[in-house]
Order: C-alpha cells, then structure tokens, then sequence
C-alpha cells in the first residue's frame, strides 16, 4: 500500500513538471560536445570577440519551473550547437519560467 | 426525413475527432506568427539575396532601414523566419535583434462539442459550448532591418 502511494505520488510530481527548449540557428554550428557552457546574465558585462552560433529557449512549466531546470535546458541547446557560452540571458517568468539568450564560441580562455 | 442512427460508441468517436481539430486549431491561432515592419530609410526595393541575422553582435558598418517586430507562439526557428522576412521587405540584407523575450498568457478557449444525449431507443446528438483555460507561451523579437557596408551606397 506504502509502495503505491509513494509511486502514485512519484509519478504524479514527474507528470507535473515540463522542460522544453528549442533553437533558432543564426551562424555556423560546431559538433555538439559536453564541456562546460558559461551563462551571462543579461546585465552582466558580456565577454568580446564572440562568434554567434544561435538564439536559444528552455521553458520550464510545474515543478521544472525554477532557474536550475531553465539553466540546464539553456546549457543542453548550447551544446548541441557547439557553443561554449550563452551571452545575454533573459529570464521572463509567469506560469512558468523561462529563460533565452545567445549561444555563441568565446574565444579559448576568455 | 429519416436520420440514421448512431451508435453512442461513433458520436464519441467523432466527437473526439472533433475536439482534437479544434485543439490543434487553437494551439496554433491564427498563423501563430505576427509580425510588422516599419520603413525608416532606404529606397524600398525588397533585398532578395541572403540576410544575416545577430543579437550579441553588430555589424562593422550599417544603416538602419526600418523597425522589425515579432510575435509567435510556434517555434523560435518560425519567429526567425518571419523576422528575416520583413528585414527583407524593407531592402535590408542584415537583421539585429536588439530585445527578445518570452510571455505566458492563460487564453480561453471555447468550442463545441457533441455529445449523446438520445435514448437508447431513439439515439440523438446535442452540442454544447466547452471553455477551457489554455496556456500559451509566445516569444517576441524586436529588432532594426540593417543595410551593411557592402550594399551602403
């Protein structure tokens, strides 16, 4: 009985929650890899000498609407584009957050 | 006039046929894309070769050739195009977005259902209003359509 209960209120908490992120590509794409990918803030100073790679969007609804999940999904679009930064990051929240930036190349230690 | 029967079974079938249509209907509105643009210079002949776009960087040397703005609900890939679209109305070959965000709107939706609301003896089908809340999540671009230096007379 414990055991449905808990797996009844498991899978009630994973149907609750939604992670979607997408990508519009506006330059040239690397392979995607698994590295670090930066984020800046959008009134953070921004790095120099980028190469712009594409706008990315996660949008987290339910229980993966907090920054951690949106971040994440950003990270995940950076890295299938081969970006190794996403610049300019928004976050707008409502019924759910999300976040949108560019993903771009900063140069090797910048 | 004799009306043939239906088995409850197909009007529920049909029914969600129906339901589905108007969903996806709703889903998207009307496009679900919008976009204007407004000229600010330039000759007004549409540029038909290849424009670039960029939201972190700006070209070396432009001239501003109108005000481009997006709405859309469908993909961000969908509110790019739209976005190169009307760069390119105005003749510009490069298209910076200067703001981007995102919005959550809670739309109501109504729409018509059938249900069966006969006897056994004597099936009938009815319709009825439905409104139901529906989450949509638009992404909205706003930019400047740019001459770059190679096409700067």
């Amino acid at each position: 009985m414990r055991f449905v209960a808990v797996l009844c209120l498991g899978l009630s908490l994973a149907g609750c929650g939604r992670l979607i992120s997408d990508r519009a590509v506006t330059g040239r794409t690397y392979p995607a890899h698994n590295s670090a990918v930066r984020l800046f803030l959008e009134n953070d100073p921004q790095p120099s000498n980028c190469e712009e790679i594409a706008i990315v969007r996660a949008v987290g609804t339910g229980s993966e609407a907090t920054l951690e999940s949106v971040f994440d999904g950003l990270r995940k679009e950076a890295q299938s584009v081969g970006a190794n930064a996403v610049v300019r990051v928004r976050i707008d929240h409502g019924a759910g957050v999300a976040g949108i930036g560019v993903a771009v190349r900063m140069p090797d230690g910048a | 006039m004799v009306r043939p029967r239906m088995t409850a079974q197909a009007v529920w079938a049909r029914m969600r046929v129906i339901l589905g249509a108007v969903l996806a209907l709703s889903a998207v509105g009307c496009g679900g894309t919008r976009s204007s643009v407004a000229r600010l210079a330039g000759d007004g002949a549409e540029y038909a070769g290849p424009v670039t776009v960029a939201a972190a960087t700006l070209p070396a040397s432009y001239e501003v050739v109108g005000a481009v703005e997006v709405e859309s609900i469908k993909s961000l890939d969908d509110a790019l195009s739209a976005f190169v679209e009307r760069v390119r109305e105005v003749g510009g070959d490069h298209g910076q977005i200067d703001r981007y965000w995102t919005t959550f709107e809670t739309r109501t939706v109504t729409s018509t259902e059938s249900y069966p609301c006969g006897t056994t003896k004597s099936p009938q089908t009815c319709t009825r209003s439905v409104t139901r809340q529906q989450l949509v999540i638009a992404s909205h671009y706003i930019g400047r359509a740019m001459r770059t230096a190679a096409r700067i007379q």
